[in-house]
């Protein structure tokens, strides 16, 4: 590491400017540390960005409709034909769309930034403290699927009796992910951007704090 | 298109009737088992093939015909000849709604004939709106002959939007657009005193006239502005068909007569009128600069609050002329380049076909002699290119991409394909092939056969007397729509469409994509009279309900799959009844109907449209209303209660 030497054997200049004494720091870690900071912030970048994207997505399939009909599902919010979805829920009792983990996705703006500083903060952190920083982002992943399983199985369990076509459809849950049948609509539902980097922010991660573990106990 | 498929066919259908040939296009034994067992021949084959369209699968043209004395325009797919929708216009339909709504009775209250609402109308000659002298699919105007009333259709939603009622004829029938759709040109048939009045029948050469009207359309507007359209006083000849000049001849029109006898009638002339209209060997075609008459109707005095140019005033400002034209002729038709004017002869059995340049030429030569009236009636051989004998009864010409010109021949009830000369072919003036129609042709249309760029493919024969071709169905017979296909060497006919509801006049055919509907309104709460948002329109059903103001009970309502909101309505009777109505539907083809008993109220909602009913609650009891259109599993119980209290 030439160049490290020589930054060691470099004097600071009197009266250098904060960005400089950042990069000296920097350069003054090891590669290891370096490493370990560049996933912790490529993890928090990719939560925060999730927000911005969808996580899950479902489509349903009937001949009335030849482009199908979308609903995608953001952490905060829900777009797509979520009137006609609900339009045609109406005839099997359904309840609207809007009415699903509302506090969840109220809360999701402000908690996830949280979750994301204090991967970052977890960078300054050793030990158990460490870990249970990066557990909110760990379980993260799990915790949405788990939500929106929760959600679909309420939504698909709680159809009004009364509705028009309750002798023809009984209660169900719309699948996770993959194809299933709600009356004559078939489903595809599948998980979208937002997911997968939400859970590649949570593995780099698990991959930055083992490797924080096994660096911090290499060091001399 | 047809050339290889139809020749694989033929190879692959030489085996009709005796055993498998499985080679060719690959057709399969069973489309060959049904040739065979209906007795159809290759050429009968390759006609369905041409026309069938798999479904799912959209034609590659549209056609919009007129509906004659039907009074609505018909909207056809072609090539398979599919009547796919109907547009009310001077006749309320209530399938549409049309005539049933307070925003569609405007617009027929509008075009009152002497203070009363006519509930149909004779329309002739649709006109696609044009840019640059080919159609543009924005609008779509038709006249009515009987009332000289001319509509404006806005084609984003098929809806007739304005009835416009001429102040100084009460019959047209020469209805097209300048090639930029500046005007609209209507051309008065029957001569009257103008303005409508009254003079003795004897004083027609002195006081009965014809006129040609030049409607100015606002096209941001979508609207025909009647304060700044204009008339040409004409002598009482009985105008026919017209046309207007385009490139070469832009700024100019054309318009034939047929009556240039000035014959009346048994009782003035001693014989009926179709003998005295067709003594003479020539009428008069009118030859007009549009152009300039707008400036000249500036200054011109005006008969019921129109602009209207003296024949004199025309004249001396040098935008009328005649020029003869044999026999009581028909259509005609300007030439894709401007360059010619064909006249079909009808008692002739020629095309005429003047050239531009030259008339042009005997204008600024002063080659004229006036006639009756003081117009200058240009010479005939200084004018005439050429003379082209197609056979007994030439009606109406349309042309193709191939420089050829087909002419209608209801005499001979049959097509002629002809050889236009000039800039277009070389073997010019012509006549290259005659096919036969089944019976008695009137106009034909061509796909963009009267635009600058035509563009060939097929023609329909738009014939008067179908006779034996269809099933029969009493004595009064439909008429029948032959399509043609015009791409080969030969024409050859491939369908025959009973239209059994109408007698179309005229059609004009454009390719598929330069019209481009709309699937539903663009916003909830749309007002189709005004193609805006609606100032009347309730979007949110929790917003819905009845209001009342003195005697006035106002209801907003929304309509949604399988229910109306409220769906009781409670009025005193008595009370004036101000309904609005808005479909807060998205999804495409989600239209719910409205009918109220006793009131003959039947409206068609489309999604995101708005309408409203008026009426006086006057007989107290109970009235159960209900949708219309089909609109969903539960249509059957989309209704509401009109309760009317004593």
């Amino acid at each position: 590491m030439v160049s490290v030497e020589r930054a060691r054997r470099r004097a600071p200049t009197p009266g250098a400017g904060k960005s400089r004494h950042v990069r000296q720091t920097l350069l003054h870690w090891s590669r290891d540390r370096r490493v370990q900071l560049g996933l912790l912030v490529l993890a928090g970048v990719l939560l925060i960005g999730s927000i911005f994207l969808p996580y899950w997505d479902i489509t349903l399939h009937a001949p009335q409709y030849p482009g199908g009909l979308t609903v995608s599902a953001y952490v905060h919010d829900m777009v797509g034909e979520i009137r006609e979805v609900d339009e045609l829920n109406h005839y099997i009792g359904m309840m609207p769309l809007e009415g699903a983990a509302e506090h969840e996705r109220d809360l999701a703006v402000f908690a996830i930034p949280v979750v994301a500083g204090l991967v970052v903060a977890s960078f300054w952190v050793h030990g158990r403290w460490k870990w249970l920083m990066v557990l909110p982002i760990l379980i993260y992943p799990f915790a949405f699927l788990g939500d929106l399983w929760i959600w679909l199985y309420h939504a698909g369990h709680s159809l009004d009796p009364t509705a028009a076509l309750s002798s023809s459809i009984k209660p169900f849950t719309p699948h996770v992910f993959g194809t299933g049948k709600i009356g004559q609509f078939s489903t595809e539902a599948r998980f979208a951007l937002g997911f997968y980097m939400a859970f590649l922010a949570a593995l780099l991660t698990l991959v930055a704090t083992l490797f924080a573990r096994a660096g911090h106990h290499a060091r001399p | 298109m047809l050339g290889p498929v139809a020749g694989g066919l033929l190879a692959s259908c030489s085996g009709i009737g005796g055993g498998k040939s499985g080679g060719g296009a690959g057709l399969g034994s069973s489309a060959q088992d049904i040739a065979s067992a209906r007795n159809l021949t290759p050429d009968d084959v390759a006609a369905a093939l041409t026309t069938f369209m798999p479904s799912g699968t959209h034609d590659d043209y549209y056609m919009f015909a007129s509906g004659g004395h039907a009074g609505q325009v018909l909207v056809l797919g072609v090539p398979s000849m599919r009547i796919i929708k109907e547009i009310g216009v001077f006749t309320p339909e209530p399938w549409q709604g049309w005539g049933f709504s307070d925003e569609a009775k405007d617009v027929l209250a509008s075009a009152q004939v002497d203070g009363k609402t006519m509930t149909w109308g004779d329309t002739h000659h649709p006109a696609l709106s044009e840019t640059s002298g080919s159609y543009d699919g924005q609008f779509l105007f038709i006249n009515d002959k009987a009332h000289a009333r001319i509509a404006v259709i806005d084609l984003r939603d098929m809806v007739t939007k304005q009835i416009v009622k001429n102040p100084l004829v009460i019959s047209d029938h020469a209805c097209f657009v300048t090639p930029n759709t500046d005007y609209l040109i209507e051309g008065a048939q029957y001569a009257t005193p103008l303005g409508w009045g009254y003079a003795p029948i004897e004083q027609f050469k002195d006081k009965y006239r014809g006129a040609v009207t030049f409607w100015k359309f606002d096209r941001t507007a979508g609207r025909i502005v009647p304060e700044q359209s204009f008339a040409i006083e004409l002598p009482p000849y009985f105008q026919d068909l017209g046309d207007a000049g385009k490139l070469l001849s832009d700024g100019w029109c054309f318009l034939n007569s047929f009556n240039t006898e000035l014959a009346v009638g048994t009782a003035v002339d001693g014989k009926p009128l179709e003998i005295g209209a067709s003594q003479r060997d020539m009428d008069y075609l009118s030859v007009i600069n549009w152009k300039q008459a707008a400036e000249v109707a500036k200054s011109a005095q005006k008969i019921n609050g129109m602009p209207v140019i003296k024949m004199q005033e025309a004249v001396n400002a040098g935008i009328l002329y005649e020029i003869p034209e044999p026999n009581c002729p028909h259509g005609v038709d300007v030439a894709p380049k401007g360059d010619f004017m064909v006249v079909s002869g009808k008692l002739d059995p020629h095309v005429t076909v003047y050239n531009f340049k030259k008339i042009q030429d005997a204008i600024a030569a002063k080659k004229f002699q006036p006639d009756s009236y003081g117009i200058p009636v240009l010479d005939f051989q200084s004018c005439v290119e050429a003379q082209v004998e197609v056979g007994l009864g030439p009606l109406h010409t349309q042309f193709d991409d191939k420089g050829y010109a087909y002419t209608s021949l209801f005499l001979d009830s049959a097509i002629t394909r002809w050889t236009l000369g000039g800039d277009y072919r070389q073997d010019g003036w012509k006549v290259a092939d005659k096919i036969s129609v089944q019976y008695n042709v009137g106009h034909l249309s061509a796909i963009e056969g009267d635009t600058v760029a035509p563009k060939g493919k097929f023609l329909v024969s738009l014939n008067k007397w179908a006779i034996d071709r269809f099933s029969e169905v009493g004595p009064l017979h439909p008429q029948n729509f032959q399509l043609i296909d015009i791409s080969g060497d030969k024409m050859k006919l491939v369908y025959d469409m009973p239209i059994g509801m109408a007698e179309p006049h005229y059609a004009q055919m454009v390719r598929a994509e330069v019209v481009k509907p709309w699937k539903v309104y663009p916003k909830t709460g749309w007002d189709p009279a005004t193609q805006q948002s609606s100032t009347v329109a309730t979007v949110e059903p929790t917003k819905a309900g009845v209001g009342r103001d003195g005697t006035t009970s106002t209801v907003n309502m929304t309509a949604m799959r399988s229910h109306y909101s409220p769906d009781i309505v409670k009025v005193k009777q008595g009370d004036k009844v101000v309904w609005h109505l808005t479909n807060i539907e998205n999804a495409e083809d989600a239209t719910h109907g409205f009918s109220l008993p006793g009131q003959n109220v039947n409206l068609s909602l489309e999604p995101g449209a708005t309408l409203t009913v008026t009426f006086t609650a006057d007989h107290a009891g109970v009235h159960p209303y209900y949708c219309t259109e089909f609109c969903s599993a539960l249509h059957l119980e989309m209704m509401g209660y009109f309760i009317v209290e004593p």
